[in-house]
C-alpha cells in the first residue's frame, strides 16, 4: 500500500537519481487511448442531450443543460422596460476580455458602460499565473503557433479565428506594453520566453507568477481612468432584442437591492467567463467566486448557438493534499522548469509537457489504476515534485520565478523548496462557448461575445497561455467592431419576446424544470461536502 | 468548525451568505481582506480565502470601497515616445498625480497591515525619490486591497503609488522589445501571406511542428 509518507520519503530520496532522467512523448493513438479512457469529457454518464434551442439534440454536461434550459428570472415578471440607462456599448464582465473590449470601444468613439457581478477585475484573468502565448522568438512564427494551437485542440478550432489569434499576439503584446504592463526580461533586456506544455517553442511572456494580476490590474487602471462608466454588483440576468433578431440592451440585477436595472445598448459585449463554480462532474474549481457561466444562458435563450459546449478543461495540478489548499493550481510552468509527476511508487508516467488533456487523463488514469496516493481525506492523488526545480536550476530558481506559489504553500506552513505536495485535476477553463465570427459578433446581431465564454477558438483543449492572449486579442476585436457597429445603429426598441419564443419551445418539449438561470452565485452554505473543495 | 478551512470557508460553515468581500479565492483579487487576533496573537491582517480559522479566532472582514485609480495621465505622455524620459522627469509627473504622498509621516501603518508583506512605507518613500523602477519590484505582489490606504492618517494612496511606478516603469523606464517589433512588421508587411493560404486550405492534414 502506498502511504502518503512512505511515497513522499522515497520521493524526496530519489531526486538527485531522477535529475537527468528523461521520459519518452507518448504517441499520438496511445494519447488518444487515455484521453478517451479517464479524461472527463469523455464520461458519459456526465452528460445528457440538450432538448431545445440552437444546439438541440446535442451532448453536455448536466449542469450546463440545466442552466440552457432553465426559465428566466424576469419571464412572467412584470417587468418596466423603460431604461435607467442608455449607451452605445454595453460591456457585461469585468474580467480582462472585458475590460479590453470596454478600452476599444470608448477609443474607437464608443459611449461606453461596463457592468460586473462583482468588482471591477474580479475574475479569472487576475488569476492567471502561468503567462500569455506570443510569437515572438526568433526560432517561431505565427504559422508555428498556430500549428501547436490546432493540434493541442485535435483539429478542432475554428482556423479563422485561430488565425487571428496567433496573427495579431505580437501586436496585443505591444498593446499591453504600452499601457504599461511589464513581462519579463531575458540578459539582453528583451523579452524573456518560457516553454508551455503541448508546444514546440518557447513562447510564454510572462510576470513571474504573477501574469494575471500584472494583466488585470493595469486594464482596471486603464478602464477606470476612462470616461467608461463602470457598473459594480450588477450581473446580466437576461438580454432585450427588438423581437427581430437584434440585441438592443440587457437587464441587470442589483446584487444588494435586488432591483433590476435596464440598460439600452446598440451593441452588447457579452464577457462573462466560465463556468467553474458549476463543479461539473463535481470536480473541484480553479475559478474564481463569479464563475457560472452567466453568458451562456442570456446568449442562447436570445438565440446564439453554441460551439463545443460538451468540453472543459481539467487543470492537470489542483492540489488535494494539504487538505486545506485543495483546488489551488499549480501552474504549469513550474513542469516547465523541470517539476516531475511521480506516482504511489515514486516512478514516473507521464511526459510532464504533454497537453492538458492528457497529462489529466493520465493522472486520472495512474489514480485509478491504484498507482494513485490516499490522502487522509480519503481522496487520491499523485506527486508533483517541486523541489526537483531548484535541483536543476539552482537553489534560488523557486524564489526568483514562483514567489506566488512560495508565498501560498507557505501560508499553510507548507515549503515547496524542501517538499513534493499532491495534486490531481481540477476544474480549469470552458473551452467550448457561444459561436463567434471573427468580430466577435454572435448569430444575434448586435450581440458580441469574448474570452472564455466564447468558443472555437482553442477547440477541444486549449494550450497554457492561450487564453491571456485570447482575451486580449478577442477583446479588442469585439471592442471595436461593437463601436463600429454602434456608430450606424439607432437605439432599438426594447422587448422580451424572445422568452415567449423560448417558452413555446420548453413547452413543445416538455421541459419542466423550475431552476432560473443565470445562476450568479454558487451555494457553499453548509455544505461541508462542497466547501472543502471550493477553496 | 471543521480544522484548518479558511475564513471565507468559514463564513460558509456558519450559515452566511455575503456577496461582497469575496472574489478570487486564490489570494490574488484583494476582496477579501481580514483582520484577526487570538488569545496569543494580538493582530494580523490576512487574506480570507488564503487564512485558516482555528479554535478561538476573532476575525473581522475589511470590506473596502476605496478611490482605487490613479488619476493618471497618460496620454500627452505617449507623444513624447516611451524611453525618453529619467526617473527625475517622473517626478514631477508623479506628485502632480498624487500629491498626498509627500504628507508621508513614515508611521508605519501601511506597512504593518499589508497583507501581501511589502514594505509599503519603504515604496512610498522611493516615490518621493523618483526610484519608481524599485517600487515597480517592491509592489509585484500587491492585490490593491487598500488596506494602506485605509489606515492611512495623512491620505497618502500607497496602492496607487505602486500601481503608478509600475505603469510608469513599463511606459517609460524599459527597453523596447527588438524581437516583438521586428515580429509586428514582418506579419504587417505580409511576409506570412501565402503560407496562411496554404495553412487556411489545410489547416488539418498540413503537417505541425514537432514538441521539442
Amino acid at each position: 500500500m502506498n502511504t502518503l509518507e512512505s511515497t513522499r520519503e522515497k520521493i524526496n530520496g530519489s531526486r538527485d537519481q531522477r535529475k537527468e532522467q528523461s521520459y519518452p512523448r507518448a504517441a499520438e493513438v496511445d494519447k488518444e487511448k487515455v484521453i478517451h479512457a479517464f479524461h472527463p469529457d469523455y464520461k458519459s454518464e456526465g452528460y445528457r442531450e440538450i432538448r431545445i434551442g440552437l444546439n438541440k439534440g446535442e451532448k453536455t454536461v448536466h449542469e450546463l443543460a440545466d442552466l440552457l434550459e432553465a426559465q428566466s428570472p424576469v419571464y412572467g415578471k412584470s417587468v418596466s422596460l423603460n431604461p435607467s440607462f442608455s449607451t452605445d456599448v454595453l460591456v457585461i464582465g469585468g474580467g480582462g476580455a472585458g475590460a479590453t473590449a470596454a478600452l476599444l470601444a470608448r477609443e474607437n468613439g464608443a459611449g461606453v458602460i461596463l457592468a460586473t457581478k462583482l468588482r471591477l477585475g474580479d475574475s479569472n484573468t487576475v488569476m492567471a499565473e502561468g503567462g500569455m502565448q506570443v510569437a515572438a522568438g526568433k526560432d517561431d512564427t505565427p504559422i508555428i503557433h498556430f500549428k501547436d494551437s490546432m493540434r493541442g485542440g485535435h483539429f478542432k478550432s475554428d482556423p479563422v479565428l485561430l488565425k487571428n489569434l496567433v496573427s495579431e499576439g505580437p501586436s496585443a503584446a505591444q498593446w499591453l506594453l504600452n499601457l504599461g504592463v511589464s513581462f519579463d526580461r531575458d540578459e539582453t533586456g528583451d523579452l524573456k520566453l518560457k516553454q508551455g506544455g503541448g508546444t514546440s517553442r518557447a513562447r510564454l511572456l510572462t510576470c513571474k507568477d504573477y501574469t494575471g494580476l500584472e494583466l488585470m490590474r493595469t486594464l482596471k487602471d486603464a478602464v477606470l481612468n476612462e470616461s467608461i462608466q463602470v457598473l459594480e454588483f450588477s450581473p446580466i440576468v437576461e438580454l432585450l432584442t427588438d423581437g427581430k433578431g437584434s440585441c438592443t440592451g440587457a437587464i441587470l440585477q442589483n446584487v444588494d437591492t435586488r432591483q433590476w436595472i435596464v440598460v439600452q445598448a446598440k451593441t452588447v459585449i457579452l464577457a462573462t467567463g466560465g463556468i467553474g463554480r458549476l463543479h461539473i462532474q463535481k470536480f473541484p474549481t480553479s475559478n474564481h467566486f463569479g464563475a457560472t457561466a452567466d453568458g451562456l444562458p442570456v446568449a442562447y435563450r436570445a438565440g446564439a448557438s453554441l460551439t463545443m459546449a460538451d468540453t472543459f478543461q481539467y487543470h492537470p495540478t489542483g492540489v488535494v493534499f494539504p487538505d486545506q489548499l485543495t483546488g489551488i493550481l499549480v501552474t504549469e510552468a513550474t513542469r516547465s522548469a523541470g517539476a516531475q509527476l511521480l506516482n504511489g511508487r515514486g516512478e514516473r508516467f507521464v511526459h510532464e509537457l504533454e497537453t492538458r488533456d492528457f497529462v489529466a487523463a493520465s493522472i486520472i488514469c495512474e489514480c485509478a489504476e491504484g498507482r494513485g496516493v490516499p490522502t487522509p481525506e480519503g481522496r487520491l492523488g499523485v506527486w508533483l515534485d517541486f523541489p526537483m526545480i531548484n535541483a536543476k536550476n539552482g537553489p534560488d530558481y523557486l524564489d526568483q520565478h514562483f514567489p506566488n506559489m512560495i508565498r501560498q504553500f507557505s501560508r499553510f506552513n507548507l515549503d515547496i523548496r524542501k517538499e513534493p505536495v499532491l495534486v490531481y485535476p481540477t476544474l480549469h477553463y470552458q473551452n467550448g462557448g457561444v459561436k463567434i465570427n471573427p468580430e466577435g459578433e454572435t448569430g444575434v446581431r448586435n450581440l458580441f461575445v469574448c474570452g472564455e465564454a466564447s468558443g472555437g477558438i482553442h477547440g477541444r483543449n486549449r494550450l497554457m497561455g492561450n487564453s491571456l492572449l485570447d482575451i486580449i486579442v478577442y477583446g479588442r476585436r469585439a471592442g471595436m467592431a461593437a463601436a463600429a457597429r454602434a456608430k450606424i445603429t439607432e437605439s432599438g426598441k426594447l422587448c422580451l419576446d424572445h422568452l415567449d419564443l423560448f417558452n413555446k419551445e420548453r413547452e413543445r418539449a416538455s421541459v419542466t424544470s423550475t431552476k432560473v438561470s443565470p445562476l450568479l452565485f454558487p451555494d457553499y452554505v453548509r455544505r461541508e461536502d462542497i466547501v472543502k473543495k471550493s477553496v | 468548525m471543521p480544522d484548518g478551512i479558511s475564513a471565507i470557508q468559514a463564513l460558509w460553515h456558519s450559515g452566511m451568505d455575503p456577496r461582497h468581500g469575496i472574489g478570487c479565492l486564490g489570494g490574488v483579487c484583494g476582496a477579501c481582506v481580514i483582520t484577526w487576533k487570538t488569545e496569543s496573537v494580538a493582530f494580523r491582517t490576512g487574506l480570507g480565502c488564503q487564512t485558516p480559522v482555528c479554535e478561538g479566532m476573532d476575525i473581522r472582514f475589511m470590506v473596502m470601497d476605496l478611490p482605487r485609480s490613479v488619476p493618471f495621465r497618460t496620454r500627452p505622455w505617449e507623444t513624447i515616445g516611451r524611453g525618453k524620459l529619467g526617473e527625475s522627469d517622473l517626478k514631477s509627473h508623479f506628485l502632480e498625480t498624487l500629491p498626498t504622498t509627500r504628507r508621508c509621516v513614515a508611521c508605519g501603518a501601511c506597512t504593518a497591515v499589508c497583507p501581501q508583506n511589502i514594505d509599503v512605507m519603504k515604496g512610498v518613500k522611493e516615490t518621493l525619490n523618483g526610484n519608481f523602477s524599485g517600487v515597480a519590484d517592491l509592489f509585484l505582489n500587491c492585490v490593491m486591497c487598500g488596506f494602506c490606504a485605509l489606515v492611512c492618517e495623512t491620505k497618502v494612496y500607497p496602492h496607487l503609488a505602486g500601481l503608478y511606478s509600475r505603469r510608469i516603469t513599463g511606459i517609460f523606464l524599459t527597453p523596447e522589445s527588438q524581437a516583438l517589433e521586428e515580429r509586428i512588421r514582418e506579419i504587417d508587411s505580409g511576409f506570412y501571406d501565402d503560407a496562411w493560404v496554404r495553412l487556411l486550405a489545410d489547416p488539418v492534414q498540413e503537417e505541425v511542428g514537432d514538441p521539442a
